[in-house]
């Protein structure tokens, strides 16, 4: 264990790659250690799902480790994790999708406004029973909004990429990651009842 | 698209965010902000969507069961050598299969002409000959001919 720490840190990603090409166990835990923390994140924000983006990630990097032979290395590891994860989340949805509708929970009626305009230091039980609800009704306008423009969402708010990097990512183009991204944030804004 | 006051679109101040207009337009973006509670007031939204999905995610404390990954992990490698020696076996049963017949092509065994078994009868003229063979397992009649 002390080794996988100690490597965690040092290893560069062509010497890891190398070594999980050559199918060493103790590589495949530094990979895990490294990315997951990202991967599931992203996992969590197309999925909602706490439960089913834990699996979908263990299931990430199995298959990482499988064909870690077809990663060319023309792009990072993690940009390929990614993508792999991208593809995971969404045929888990469209899987789930044949079985049920999509989630549909009401959005109560809590005024959010206020929210925008409170101190972030201000601990009263009041401000923090506010925050947890606007947490609370933001995730359900989340959970509302369509596939496509959450993946570019989720891609920017979690991972940070740029205009371009979504577009590469979702092979779409720069233009379409702006519409989408702005077409996010107005649906948030109307769902949460405030006026922008 | 909807515009915030009169000088900006809101997907002007949705790519201000992300730090994707040009330079010129950036600055003077942020100039117009200190004037414009407006569009000063889109921004922070925008901001606080993000920073509050991103802390939504952080409390979450996702993190994988490494037991069961483990497990898996075992499971996969060893499917995977399964997969391998399989493929190993298949392979050279593959060259096993392809020297056999090239032995067999290089000594005439699988292709080799069998020959007759007999000339039945045959007739000499002064113009042609004619000759009648039968094949060896199959028995099959041949009628050869040539005219001198």
């Amino acid at each position: 264990m002390n080794k996988i720490e100690a490597t965690t840190d040092n290893i560069n990603e062509q010497d890891l790659v190398e070594r999980l090409k050559k199918g060493q166990e103790w590589s495949f835990n530094v990979l895990v250690n490294r990315y997951q923390g990202r991967l599931l994140k992203i996992a969590y924000g197309i999925t909602l799902d706490r439960e089913e983006s834990l699996e979908i990630v263990q299931d990430v990097f199995i298959s990482a480790f499988k064909n870690i032979q077809t990663f060319r290395q023309d792009a990072g590891l993690a940009t390929w994790l990614r993508k792999i994860t991208i593809n995971h989340c969404l045929n888990w949805k469209r899987k789930w999708k044949r079985r049920f509708k999509w989630h549909h929970d009401p959005i109560e009626s809590e005024n959010d406004k206020n929210l925008f305009k409170e101190s972030k230091k201000d601990n009263d039980p009041e401000t923090l029973y506010r925050e947890k609800q606007f947490e609370k009704n933001l995730m359900m306008a989340v959970k509302k909004l369509p596939e496509k423009i959450r993946l570019v969402f989720v891609l920017n708010a979690f991972e940070g990429l740029s205009y371009e990097e979504i577009a590469k990512t979702l092979n779409i183009k720069k233009g379409t990651v702006s519409s989408r991204l702005y077409s996010a944030r107005k649906n948030l804004i109307n769902s949460l009842g405030i006026k922008d | 698209m909807k515009k915030t006051c009169r000088r900006y679109m809101t997907e002007d101040i949705s790519r201000f965010v992300d730090n994707e207009l040009s330079q010129d337009r950036y600055y003077e973006l942020a100039k117009h902000l200190h004037r414009c509670p407006d569009c000063s007031r889109l921004v922070d939204q925008y901001k606080t969507l993000s920073i509050k999905f991103n802390e939504h995610a952080d409390h979450k404390n996702l993190k994988i069961d490494t037991a069961a990954l483990k497990q898996n992990f075992v499971h996969a490698t060893q499917s995977s050598q399964k997969r391998l020696s399989g493929n190993i076996y298949l392979k050279l049963a593959s060259i096993a299969a392809i020297l056999m017949i090239s032995l067999f092509w290089f000594q005439g065994g699988i292709f080799r002409s069998t020959g007759p078994s007999a000339i039945v009868t045959s007739v000499d003229t002064e113009f042609s000959s004619v000759m009648i063979i039968e094949t060896q397992k199959k028995r099959h009649t041949i009628i050869w001919f040539s005219e001198t």
